[in-house]
């Protein structure tokens, strides 16, 4: 049976993706965060986990395996030092990545997402404010300060209006079926070039929308040139 | 072959197309520095995501 043994394909040839896979998160460990596709992100994060998983057990075969897969000694030993010292004092046994998706890339509309990891813990009452909220939701919006209030609890979403192109087609007149098929062939070049001339307004108006929203599409401001083996970009901060 | 018995009239097509319409993006006003942003996302504007920061993003230099 094939039963979970989903994997994140990336649209590559396994050897492809395994290599991909490999140096992106050996510079994923060394920088502790990476901006990637979303994609790919999503499919390092799996690994990323499970190395931390070798990284917390830390026995000598869990040590080599990390010692295997990453490119770099030095990073290598970092995880694993990382592991023992930081990840596996936590009360939680996962979740010590995340994936924030960050935008569109500009080049090819690609989904962007920063892959993080995640040194320190968040702190829990987050948690306990997300039940609250599922309550009385209009006595917690007061009661959390404007800064704090979690993404959840956001004003009501405020959908930019719609573009409507609306019944172009109802406006013309019902006679127009019946005087089309007694046209003298003279009518019937006006009938088209009508057409023509008609289609025109409606198509420009369905193109050119796309409007205040687009603003939040932007793609993040530094555009990133992504090698296809796999160099991914690296966030220095 | 099969082939369309009567040309489609103007009104059958525009009838048609009435259906084919934009839909408005849903942007939500982020918690943090109140600017409209896509949800489920890093604000664009302040670099924010659930309350903290998780990017710095560079301001733009206003003309
Ligand atoms: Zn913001």
């Amino acid at each position: 049976m094939r039963h979970r043994k989903t994997v994140h394909k990336i649209n590559k040839q396994p050897a492809h993706r395994r290599a991909l896979l490999r140096n992106l998160l050996t510079s994923f460990f060394k920088h502790e965060r990476v901006i990637t596709t979303r994609a790919k992100a999503k499919a390092a994060q799996r690994i990323a986990e499970r190395l931390i998983r070798y990284a917390i057990s830390g026995t000598l075969a869990d040590k080599r395996r990390i010692i295997s897969y990453l490119r770099e000694r030095d990073v290598a030993h970092k995880l694993i030092r990382l592991g023992q010292e930081n990840f596996a004092k936590r009360e939680h046994r996962g979740g010590f990545t995340a994936v924030y998706k960050y935008g569109f890339r500009k080049g090819d509309g690609a989904e962007m997402a920063i892959l993080t990891l995640l040194t320190e813990e968040i702190p829990k009452d987050k948690k306990k404010r997300k039940k609250k909220v599922a309550e009385p939701e209009v006595i917690e919006a007061v009661e959390t300060p404007a800064e704090e209030t979690p993404v959840e609890t956001a004003p009501a979403e405020e959908t930019t209006p719609e573009a409507t192109t609306e019944s172009v087609a109802e406006e013309t007149p019902e006679t127009e079926t019946v005087s089309e098929e007694t046209a003298t062939a003279e009518q019937k070049v006006e009938a088209e070039s009508a057409e023509e001339t008609e289609e025109k307004p409606e198509q420009s108006a369905e193109e050119t929308p796309e409007p205040e929203g687009a603003e939040g599409e932007q793609a993040p401001e530094k555009s990133q040139s992504e090698g296809e083996e796999g160099e991914s970009e690296k966030e220095k901060e | 072959m099969a082939l369309p018995k009567r040309r489609h009239s103007l009104q059958r097509k525009r009838k048609r197309r009435t259906h084919w319409k934009l839909k408005g993006v849903t942007a939500v006003k982020c918690p943090n520095c109140e600017n409209l942003m896509l949800p489920h996302r890093v604000c664009p504007h302040c670099g924010y995501y659930n309350g903290r920061p998780i990017i710095s993003v560079k301001k733009k230099k206003e003309k």
